[in-house]
């Protein structure tokens, strides 16, 4: 029994698939039987945290492979050791019959190809072939499928190395295998792998179809809504399904299933109230011990493994949000942007994130 | 004069051993700091019993060990009337003192004893009795590899807490600080910074020790500081005279030309290396003043906070410029480039600067110069810093005691922490829900809003069971959420734990995996999954009965366990358990062999099986196994008959 709701309603099959239609159909039609199933390319899916990607991509296998018999859904985990340089390293493969999935970005950065390919070699070099699972129901028009498929989490971040050696390995053992890479952005992709991958662009529920997920759920458990509380939501999570049904479970059970007030305050996440306290002190107190006050809160988030990029994305984004209730000048705005952009670009070249962290954060409280 | 220096022709040894100081008076040694030592060493460690350890600290040549050697050599010679049984035998020796009878020293090139022993063999030497030694360590054990420097901690530790031994000799340890500057090639890497610091690059009290021991109040540290110009002046020009009365044969010798070699050697601050080197200057004197360089390749042992204060602070010298400082600074603290030295330094700029103006250009020279080569890099912010401080002048400078440490490691061993709770988190989600999240969905979302869920559908159904316990109905049909929560598996609490702040700490603290545990929930819930197939009795007894610690509820548990056993006894479990009973029977012979004659030995089956289950008390980790198993062969014993 799954206490999590997202995990309880998350969509199994193509056909339970509720927003951006097109793109299901696009997939339907990839794994209908009509077309040939062994001619289904490689695919690059990409898109805003919490659109459904992984969910589309675990749907169309369940199609492929078990024509909706949720078979793909029997998962196991292992934990591969892999040895690069006297190192060993652990990575946790998530593997059914039919597909293994990974997230070699757990590695680090350096690591990576390694597994890579060793992995594509392993599941390459053996042909494989599997016969869909219903079969059996006199219907000759399903085709066994020939290749297993791996999927790759998080794949703009790989190392250029692997994704050389990824594209490589794509075509020798393209007979075997398929490919398909999850990742938020393109920008880190290198340009032969989008070339040689059906690139399908996820973006996340606007907000009619966000409400109507939260509605469905909250219907399905008996969760009185109001829609003061569905339009704070929105704005909290900007189309990440993941995060709004979280809150709406962690906020029904908090509440008594009882959402319809309309002084509602939605449950923000922990690091997210840290980063709305920095921003508050930034430009409460235009002094150094404040920079050492934000410092402290810096270090406990870095602690908490909350990417520093994340950070300054969200400082900038309130910053955005706010600008009008903290009366911001457009050329501010502008500069604080531009910090925020030369002190990422730092962070992604030097090794200590805090310093660019506490840079940008004194330039800020100097413009604001 | 005449006796302190002996003439010895013999030039076989060298001025550096030919001029060891002979008594206290000679030595080259602020007197308060020798009054101190002096202090420490027999009247707190010896009479009063404050201090077990003395941790001598300071950079090599300074005179740590000579100064103790003979300070115990006066110490003894002074408590004659205590130690005479053990002097009879050196007739050659008109002084009492022998080195070997009053202190014993560690060495580790004897591979025979092993630190941990020579410590215990050492006990013997009793505290003031005729047998005490003095314990000096100079030479520690090889504790660059990991596995000695655990034990030589454990050793030190072990020394410190024996709290009924009032009698342990006073155990001395000599450390000779130094940094060793690593290779400028080395590559940075995010995962490469996080070992800089360590005993490999600092040998300092902090690396060799940990905090516990160095906080220990039966611990007590003495820092020796590097002999002071005047000191050693004097005592080179002593030995210069005396070298040049013996090689020229002159009554007075003309010490004026090597005034400015003297000088120069004087600040080296290391009696052994002066001297040295003023023996290669005098017996071939053409190097003399042509290749005297300002080059002594020598470390002069400046630490961490020293280099930090040198940039914070600057000097209150006349004409010293910052130009001098920054040199200063490259040559001495060769670790200058360590990236932990640099974020120290974010710690504490905020002292001597208030305005933000500045403070945020200071910080935005350090986020640049992390881009850059190490080398230049350091160069750069470490001028910026001392550029930006002068200008704001001395007025602004708060009071010199309060250097920071930066608390990286305190937030990398957090982040350690936090890291393997969202690995483990993932890893038991995945088995438990079937459904497997990507880390960052587990750091940003689930591992703030899953916890708090489950928690809550936890404590509803504690609170439900509470109830009915206290109404006294029976708990088992429970039809809501939460029944199977087991708080010793699931995450009921925030990730990685509560935010706060994380501060900067006052004394250096490193990374410290001795004692570090991490409770792995997922390896829990495997075991337990693991101990379920193998006893399904006990599997549907855990099912309907989550544990509560807070409930005592044995007794529904024992006559659950009665039924499941009962009506679980089919043909594979009985296999199982005849494997499980056989191995208990020979557990309990061998107890029977051990306890009893042989005589019982050759008693019955049935007999030994009675036997079993009145030993079964003594096992109690696997009660639970044992009462069914005691049950499962009474029954059959039942049929048998």
């Amino acid at each position: 029994m799954s206490y999590l709701w997202v995990d309880k309603y998350r969509p199994k099959t193509l056909d339970d698939l509720t927003h951006s239609q097109e793109i299901t159909t696009k997939l339907e039609n990839l794994s209908s039987a009509s077309s040939n199933i062994n001619n289904i390319p490689n695919i690059l899916i990409y898109g805003p945290n919490g659109a459904g990607k992984k969910t589309r991509v675990l749907s169309l296998l369940n199609k492929i492979y078990c024509q909706d018999s949720n078979q793909i859904y029997k998962l196991k985990i292992d934990v591969r050791q892999f040895k690069v340089n006297s190192k060993t390293l652990e990575l946790n493969v998530i593997s059914s019959p039919y597909h293994i999935e990974i997230t070699p970005s757990d590695l680090g950065y350096s690591n990576d190809k390694i597994v890579i390919q060793e992995l594509i070699k392993e599941l390459g070099s053996t042909s494989h072939q599997f016969t869909p699972v219903n079969s059996s129901n006199a219907n000759s028009n399903i085709q066994s499928v020939k290749f297993k498929t791996i999927v790759i989490n998080e794949a703009n971040k790989l190392s250029k190395a692997a994704q050389h050696a990824l594209r490589r390995t794509i075509e020798k053992y393209s007979k075997n295998i398929r490919i398909i890479m999850c990742c938020e952005t393109l920008s880190n992709i290198i340009d032969p792998i989008r070339s040689r991958m059906l690139n399908v662009r996820l973006s996340s529920p606007d907000s009619s179809e966000f409400k109507k997920i939260i509605e469905d759920v909250s219907t399905k458990e008996n969760v009185a809504l109001g829609d003061v509380f569905i339009q704070k939501l929105d704005v909290l999570c900007k189309g990440n399904i993941r995060l709004g049904l979280l809150t709406l479970e962690n906020m029904a059970v908090m509440q008594n299933m009882d959402l319809s007030s309309n002084d509602i305050r939605v449950a923000k996440p922990d690091w997210m109230i840290c980063i709305d306290k920095i921003c508050l002190l930034a430009l409460k107190n235009k002094t150094v011990e404040t920079v050492l006050t934000i410092r402290g809160i810096f270090y406990d988030l870095l602690a908490h493994c909350i990417p520093a990029e994340l950070i300054l994305q969200k400082i900038v984004e309130w910053i955005l949000e706010n600008a009008e209730l903290v009366k911001l000048k457009q050329e501010k705005i502008t500069n604080v942007i531009y910090y925020a952009s030369v002190f990422d670009e730092r962070m992604k070249l030097g090794s200590k994130d805090i310093f660019h962290l506490e840079g940008f954060i004194t330039k800020m409280i100097l413009e604001i | 004069m005449n006796n302190d220096y002996p003439i010895l022709n013999n030039n076989d040894i060298s001025s550096d051993s030919k001029y060891k100081p002979k008594s206290i008076d000679e030595l080259c040694m602020n007197p308060r700091k020798l009054k101190d030592v002096k202090q420490i060493l027999f009247n707190d460690m010896l009479i009063e019993n404050k201090y077990k350890i003395l941790v001598l600290t300071g950079p090599s040549g300074s005179c740590k060990t000579t100064m103790l050697k003979l300070l115990i050599k006066q110490y003894y010679n002074e408590n004659k009337n205590m130690f005479q049984n053990f002097t009879i035998t050196n007739n050659n020796n008109t002084s009492p003192y022998n080195e070997n009878n009053c202190i014993i020293e560690y060495d580790p090139l004897d591979k025979s004893i092993k630190f941990k022993d020579f410590l215990n063999n050492c006990k013997i030497f009793k505290k003031n009795t005729s047998l005490m030694k003095f314990i000096v360590i100079k030479h520690l054990p090889n504790i660059y590899y990991d596995k000695i420097h655990t034990e030589f901690i454990n050793c030190i530790n072990e020394w410190l807490d024996d709290e009924f031994n009032d009698l342990l000799p006073p155990l001395i340890l000599i450390i000779s600080e130094c940094d060793i500057p690593k290779s400028v090639t080395e590559d940075i890497t995010r995962n490469n910074t996080f070992n800089k610091f360590d005993i490999n690059n600092h040998y300092i009290p902090e690396t060799i020790f940990n905090k516990e021991i160095l906080l220990h109040p039966k611990l007590k540290k003495v820092n020796v500081n590097k002999i002071a110009k005047t000191y050693l002046k004097k005592q080179l020009t002593k030995v210069l005279k005396n070298e040049l009365q013996i090689n020229s044969k002159v009554k007075l010798p003309n010490v004026k030309k090597y005034d400015s070699l003297v000088d120069k050697l004087s600040e080296i601050g290391d009696l052994p290396s002066a001297i040295i080197q003023l023996q290669q200057y005098i017996q071939t004197p053409f190097l003399l003043s042509d290749h005297l360089t300002n080059d002594t390749n020598k470390d002069t042992g400046l630490s961490i906070f020293h280099a930090m204060g040198k940039i914070i602070y600057g000097t209150k010298e006349e004409n010293v410029f910052n130009e001098d400082i920054i040199e200063k600074l490259c040559k001495d603290y060769q670790q200058y480039t360590d990236s932990i030295f640099k974020m120290s330094l974010l710690e504490n700029i905020d002292i001597g600067c208030n305005d933000l103006k500045n403070f945020s250009e200071i910080v935005n020279n350090f986020s640049e110069t992390d881009l850059m080569d190490n080398t230049l890099g350091t160069e750069v912010y470490l001028r910026k810093i001392r550029q930006s401080m002068d200008v704001k002048g001395n007025s602004n400078k708060k009071a010199i005691s309060g250097l920071k440490f930066t608390p990286f490691f305190k937030v990398y061993k957090k982040r350690q922490h936090s890291y393997k709770e969202y690995r483990d988190f993932q890893s038991l989600d995945g088995l438990v829900t079937e459904n497997f999240k990507i880390l960052k969905d587990i750091i940003l979302w689930s591992g703030y809003h899953d916890p708090i869920i489950k928690k809550f559908y936890y404590n509803k159904y504690k609170a439900w069971k509470e109830y009915k316990l206290s109404l006294g109905e029976s708990i088992l049909n429970y039809n809501g959420m939460g029944s199977d929560i087991d708080p010793d598996i699931t995450y009921l609490n925030k990730l990685g734990g509560e935010y706060g702040s994380i501060t900067s700490v006052n004394e250096i603290e490193l990374q410290d995996n001795n004692g570090y545990f991490f409770n792995s929930k997922y390896y829990t819930y495997l075991n337990k999954q693991n101990n379920k197939n193998k006893n399904k009795s006990i599997d549907i007894e855990d099912n309907e009965m989550p544990y509560d610690p807070n409930i005592d509820d044995f007794e529904i548990e024992e006559s659950d366990v009665d039924s499941s056993s009962n009506s679980n006894s089919t043909d594979d479990d009985d296999d199982e358990l005849f494997q499980l009973t056989s191995q208990q029977i020979q557990k309990a012979q061998q107890s029977n062999i051990s306890k009893q004659t042989s005589k019982k030995f050759k008693k019955d089956k049935e007999e030994k099986k009675v036997n079993l289950s009145v030993s079964s008390d003594s096992y109690d980790s696997d009660e639970e196994l044992f009462q069914l198993t005691s049950q499962h062969i009474q029954n059959m014993n039942k049929s048998k008959i």
